[in-house]
């Protein structure tokens, strides 16, 4: 604070007297220096008075005091007596020099002037050893004014740690000391002193543990006392004082005769078989904790697989791996932790047999199904399945399987499901449905998890349904309207064709020239319409399904399926005996191969006539037939060379 | 009724057991020689070829044993015992085919057309003619196609010019169909006169002389020639009318 001036003229107005007190005394010297300087104005001039400084501003530690020191100055314009006197304070803390007039201030105030220049210098003490921490203010009240005090009291800076205590101790485990640093952190050295609320703490009940300079520290020991303490937990505190009171206080907790506490944590599998668990022990003790790590597959006996002890009441998280576990069964493991004040038994885990399963090795087996027969487009009546297990041979459940045709592609094949999942008893199922090709078929079953035997191989032949086999000699029915012409013989010398005219004229009959509608019956019937050729005969009779001569309209099936069975006619397909021109047999093979019969052309060399049979599949080179006219022939081999093809393709597909 | 009803039946059974896809139209020409009582002649057949409105060809000419194959169908021999026909079968398109029946020996032949729209509730649509021929001659026809289904599936006529004309009287004669030669002189020069007027552009005349010709063929009926040639005379003269 930079001093500030006070003007007094001694012939102004009493007004500069800013004093503001209702203490009686106080008023009664104020009245008296009036009384004074109104003589004395008599006989001086008036002088400009400075007094430096013009407000006190300390900073204290708590529970100390200090010394103001300040000096009066005046100057006067000639020799000349002033007179400078002290009106006290308004507070207690505050103590200025000697008073008017009670001591003989003036008379040296007199001096001041002449013998020094007109300056003194006054003591201002401030007793602050009483204020609590905080600001505080005052003022010195003086003839030439009023001089403002202000004083901040701090605390003393210093810290201790910990800043708390926990004590666990039992019957069998005496409660150990605990230690505590004090950290001078004040800019001036102190004095520290530790005391207690509680009889079971030990403390130095209010001696002083040592001194420190700034920056420096000391660690003291706190003792406990458990002697006759009944079971239970107690708090206290320990208090560590600085010079001046400045005081910390640091809780005491003592748990006394609490046995351990266990929390289970999260466990994981390891490796094949193996499986680490997690435990959080808390002793409750500072002494020694033993504990055991149990583990088995019946929950209600399980066995110690080892052991630890732990010191310290701090929590430890203990973690133990359990290896060589059998995969297949779900195992239980648990925690049991002892201290003096008794035993815990962990919650009891469940480790799930999926889990000591994991990273096993998984072996896939061909389980049943293989090797069936089939008709296409029909669903296998026993499903594929696959068996996972593990390397011991214990059922693997939950193994995802997925299922692929893996041949033919292209003939509209399907499994049901495309993916499953292993059951309990490690068994996965997968159905076929065959597809419009006869044949082979493969059906791959994989296992992306299994270490051994992915993928697993599923076969079965589809075959083509069977083509009824209808002989026109068991048919006398006539046929479609042609009679026997026994005017013209044929060059075989039987009577030729003509059309029925008259009742007299003898009708030719399925039996005698109905191979060609039998052939259709056939075809059809392949196809689900179970009409016999007699059948057929009437139907085409009454829907002009004949040409003259007594052949067939090739286009019938188209008509009455409405292109659901579509004839196929192509130049190749076309040869002609009489110009000895064949069609090749491998013309057939492709609707073969689609269980699609082809009805064809072949030469009766026996009676050196035209003769239709239907081809229903391919033995090695040769061709099986269904022939309606002669029960021994099977083979289109019997016949030789084919003179046209008639196919018939299925517009839906080879699958009915 | 009872045939009705079986048949009803029967395609209902069919059509349950076959799910209906589509169907694409079809026509099948069947080639038959025949006898002059109707009978048919067994090992005979009788060669066409057919134009398409492309003017594509298919079918065996047996002048020149030549095969054509110039749009995809099925053509050829192909029979039921002694008795064979020769086969056409192709996926037609609008427009008029020509059937032009070459003779290889001869003959009476006849000609049946099933067309079939892709309609199975229409069912096959048959047309039929037959006519004479011999060695080396040809018959002509005209087959017409018609895919909208407001209109008949098909059509055929007998494409004759005065000389065409003429070769059915001769044959018809030689096959015994006209009994007396005196007729047949008659009327074959009465196709030579109208054949004649129409080089000379007398078309009148020409017309004249076919009604001449209509009437003798119609007064024979009954007496010295068959309905067959009848039929087939009457045909000639009436495209050739039409087409003066």
């Amino acid at each position: 604070m930079t001093g500030q001036a006070f003007s007094l003229f001694r012939h102004s107005s009493f007004a500069w007297l800013n004093i503001s007190s209702d203490n009686a005394a106080l008023k009664s010297k104020i009245c008296l220096a009036f009384i004074f300087g109104f003589m004395m104005s008599a006989q001086f001039p008036a002088h400009a008075i400075t007094i430096t400084p013009s407000e006190i501003t300390v900073t204290v530690l708590q529970g100390t005091n200090t010394i103001v020191s300040g000096s009066k100055s005046f100057t006067a314009s000639s020799t000349s007596i002033f007179y400078f006197y002290w009106l006290g304070s308004n507070a207690s803390w505050i103590t200025t020099p000697n008073q008017w007039p009670i001591s003989p201030e003036w008379m040296w105030m007199y001096a001041c002037s002449y013998y020094n220049n007109y300056t003194c210098t006054y003591t201002v003490s401030l007793n602050t050893s009483a204020l609590s921490v905080g600001t505080h203010t005052g003022i010195a009240y003086s003839s030439i004014g009023n001089i403002p005090v202000t004083a901040t009291v701090r605390p003393a800076e210093f810290a201790v740690s910990p800043e708390a205590i926990a004590v666990a101790a039992n019957p069998n485990c005496k409660a150990t000391s605990k230690k505590l640093t004090v950290t001078n952190s004040d800019s001036r050295g102190l004095r520290f002193y530790s005391s207690d609320d509680q009889t079971w703490i030990n403390s130095a009940n209010g001696q002083p543990i040592g001194d420190l300079g700034p920056g420096g520290s000391l660690t003291t020991t706190i003792g406990f006392n458990t002697s006759g303490l009944a079971l239970g937990t107690y708090t206290g505190n320990v208090y560590i004082s600085a010079t001046g009171g400045t005081t910390k206080t640091v809780p005491v907790t003592l748990t006394y005769k609490q046995p351990p506490v266990i929390s289970n944590g999260n466990g994981e599998t390891t490796a094949c078989q193996a499986y680490k668990a997690s435990y959080t022990l808390t002793p409750n003790t500072d002494c020694t904790t033993t504990y055991t790590f149990q583990i088995g597959t019946d929950p209600a006996q399980l066995a110690d697989v080892d052991q630890g002890t732990i010191s310290g009441s701090n929590p430890v998280i203990l973690q133990k791996e359990y290896t060589n576990l059998q995969t297949g069964k779900d195992y239980y493991h648990r925690l049991i932790a002892t201290n003096g004040a008794g035993t815990t038994y962990g919650e009891i885990v469940k480790i799930p047999k999926e889990e000591l399963s994991k990273g096993c090795g998984k072996i896939l087996q061909n389980y049943s199904g293989s090797g069936q027969e089939g008709l296409i487009c029909e669903t296998l009546k026993e499903p594929f399945t696959v068996k996972a297990t593990d390397t011991s041979g214990n059922p693997e459940a939950g193994i995802g399987i997925g299922w692929q045709i893996a041949e033919p592609q292209g003939a509209g094949a399907s499994v049901t499901p495309a993916n499953s999942t292993t059951s309990s008893d490690g068994l996965a199922s997968s159905t076929l449905r065959l597809g419009s090709l006869p044949g082979d078929y493969t059906v791959n079953a994989t296992c992306s998890e299994c270490t051994e035997g992915s993928p697993q191989t599923f076969t079965a032949t589809a075959k083509c349904p069977d083509v009824p086999q209808y002989y026109q000699d068991d048919y006398s029915d006539d046929y479609d309207g042609i009679c026997k012409d026994y005017e013209n013989l044929t060059a075989s010398g039987e009577p030729g064709v003509k059309s029925c005219a008259s009742a007299n004229d003898k009708p030719w009959s399925i039996k005698d020239k109905g191979c060609a509608l039998t052939n259709m019956a056939m075809v059809m019937g392949r196809y689900g319409n179970t009409a016999s050729p007699s059948t057929w005969n009437k139907f085409l009779t009454q829907i002009g399904g004949y040409t003259e001569d007594g052949n067939i309209w090739w286009t019938v099936p188209d008509v009455i399926t409405g292109g659901g069975i579509k004839l196929i006619e192509r130049s190749a397909y076309s040869g002609d005996r009489k110009l000895g021109i064949t069609v090749p047999k491998s013309l057939m093979d492709d609707y073969l191969k689609k269980c699609m019969p082809v009805i064809a052309q072949v030469y009766n060399s026996l009676e050196k006539s035209m003769h239709w049979v239907v081809v229903t599949g391919k033995d090695g080179n040769d061709y099986i037939i269904n022939d309606p006219g002669y029960r021994a022939n099977t083979r289109l081999s019997q016949y030789g060379d084919v003179y046209k093809i008639r196919p018939y393709v299925n517009q839906n597909g080879g699958c009915q | 009724m009872k045939i009705m009803i079986i048949a009803t039946i029967f395609i209902s059974t069919i059509l349950m057991n076959l799910q209906i896809a589509f169907a694409e139209p079809h026509i099948q020409i069947n080639s038959h020689v025949k006898y002059a009582n109707g009978g048919f002649v067994s090992e005979e057949v009788v060669y066409y070829i057919v134009t398409d409105p492309q003017g594509h060809v298919l079918g065996y000419d047996p002048r020149t044993k030549q095969h054509y194959n110039e749009f995809d169908g099925g053509y050829g021999s192909e029979g039921i015992g002694d008795i064979n026909t020769v086969v056409a079968g192709f996926i037609p398109v609008d427009g008029t085919y020509t059937i032009e029946v070459i003779g290889d020996g001869l003959m009476v032949f006849s000609i049946e057309m099933g067309i079939f729209r892709g309609n199975y509730t229409e069912g096959l649509s048959k047309l039929k003619v037959s006519g004479l021929t011999d060695t080396g001659l040809t018959s002509k026809f005209q087959m017409t196609y018609n895919s909208d289904p407001s209109k008949p599936a098909g059509s055929v006529i007998r494409v004759a010019t005065p000389s065409s004309l003429k070769q059915d009287i001769a044959l018809s004669r030689k096959i015994g169909w006209i009994d007396s030669d005196g007729i047949m002189m008659s009327l074959y020069k009465k196709a030579e006169a109208i054949e004649k007027s129409l080089e000379r552009g007398s078309t009148g005349t020409a017309k004249n002389q076919l009604d001449a010709l209509i009437n003798e063929v119609n007064a024979q009926k009954g007496k010295h020639i068959k309905d067959e040639v009848i039929k087939i005379l009457l045909e000639d003269t009436q495209y050739i009318s039409e087409h003066l």
